[in-house]
């Protein structure tokens, strides 16, 4: 019975996750988007997934409309050799054609510098995304706490 | 072949082959486990006396790293991605230890003292196991333990006068004396990562 309940739970779960996005913008399906809290600095990242149905390859341009920030950028995040790097995308992130970009730790993020706030869980946080070929959308980060490399490697 | 030669070959020359081999075997997976042990280990240690401070500004030196092994996290707050997913990470595993992580210290070491005050840091830390210590001071004093152990450390600059760090982002394990024994890279799978610890103690 309770495998049973179990088994329910979870195909609801997945399927729910497949099926939902949160924010849509042409071919664009926007997903899974928090802010990391801080802890005392003035720097904080944001992840999320951008999924592109379309045939035509997009691209995420910038971030505007950060009223919590002074400084906006694209990142990505490398390993060269076990050294941690961090580049600003000058060009902006392309997101292929049939194919999805994951905005998570240890690669691409959007980085928040000159915090005017601290981010504190439970809030909410604004900002416009700028595609290329789809436009801008207006979203919203969810705050949450740093996930360890084995919790973020089994979420979802 | 008469029955004679045919026990000679049963009775001495299988069993000496058979311990020939268990010999063999042995040694090979004797010298596995030492270099396992010993992984990298060629007098990497820290070479000389420094004068760092802790999270409540208390004076830390070579003395105190003596005596237990520990593992060592060089990074910078300022890291919105690698170094908190780490430090997370290391939270994970030292819950995972259970008792046995009281036999070890952890230290997140900062490569970014210009802004790596000691209260930045206790702040930082609030987030993560209150096992984990942090160290800042001087960047000559940090610069003893950032050679010791050849971590890469080179400030880069973003736009506007902000900046960041690439660094090392694996953690370093050293024995009582000091010693690198091994890392744990930031993907390391969670069961050779609690391995590697439990190996130091
Ligand atoms: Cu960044």
């Amino acid at each position: 019975m309770l495998k049973k309940i179990l088994i329910t739970l979870s195909l609801i779960t997945i399927s729910s996750s497949v099926l939902a996005y949160e924010y849509k913008i042409g071919k664009l399906e926007i997903d899974h988007l928090y802010i990391r809290v801080t802890t005392g600095t003035n720097v904080s990242a944001g992840f999320m997934t951008i999924e592109n149905e379309g045939d035509q390859p997009d691209k995420l341009l910038s971030v505007t409309n950060v009223s919590f920030a002074k400084q906006v950028e694209i990142h990505e995040t490398t390993m060269d050799n076990n050294v941690m790097k961090m580049r600003p995308l000058n060009q902006g992130l392309t997101i292929p054609a049939k194919s999805k970009v994951q905005l998570k730790p240890g690669s691409y993020h959007i980085m928040f510098m000159g915090l005017t706030e601290p981010i504190v869980k439970d809030k909410k946080y604004k900002a416009s995304l700028n595609f290329e070929q789809s436009g801008s959308i207006t979203i919203e980060f969810d705050a949450e706490e740093a996930k360890g490399y084995y919790q973020e490697k089994h979420k979802h | 072949m008469n029955t004679f030669s045919r026990s000679i070959i049963y009775y001495i020359i299988v069993p000496i082959i058979v311990l020939l081999i268990l010999f063999i075997v042995s040694i090979f997976i004797g010298s596995q486990n030492k270099t396992f042990q010993n992984t990298n280990a060629k007098d990497i240690i820290i070479t000389s006396d420094f004068e760092l401070y802790d999270q409540d500004n208390k004076k830390v030196t070579k003395a105190d790293i003596l005596g237990s092994p520990s593992v060592l996290f060089f990074g910078f707050t300022y890291c919105p991605d690698v170094c908190p997913t780490t430090l997370q990470s290391l939270s994970v595993l030292i819950g995972q230890l259970g008792k046995g992580s009281k036999q070890l210290k952890f230290y997140f070491i900062s490569v970014d003292p210009e802004r790596d005050t000691p209260e930045a840091l206790k702040q930082y830390l609030n987030s993560f196991h209150p096992a984990i210590k942090a160290l800042t001071g001087d960047p000559k004093q940090l610069d003893v333990l950032i050679k010791s152990y050849s971590i890469y450390a080179k400030k880069v600059p973003l736009e506007n006068n902000n900046y960041t760090m690439d660094h090392t982002s694996s953690l370093i394990l050293i024995d009582k004396n000091t010693n690198l024994v091994g890392t744990i890279t930031y993907d390391e799978n969670i069961d050779v990562a609690l391995a590697k610890l439990k190996n130091l103690y």
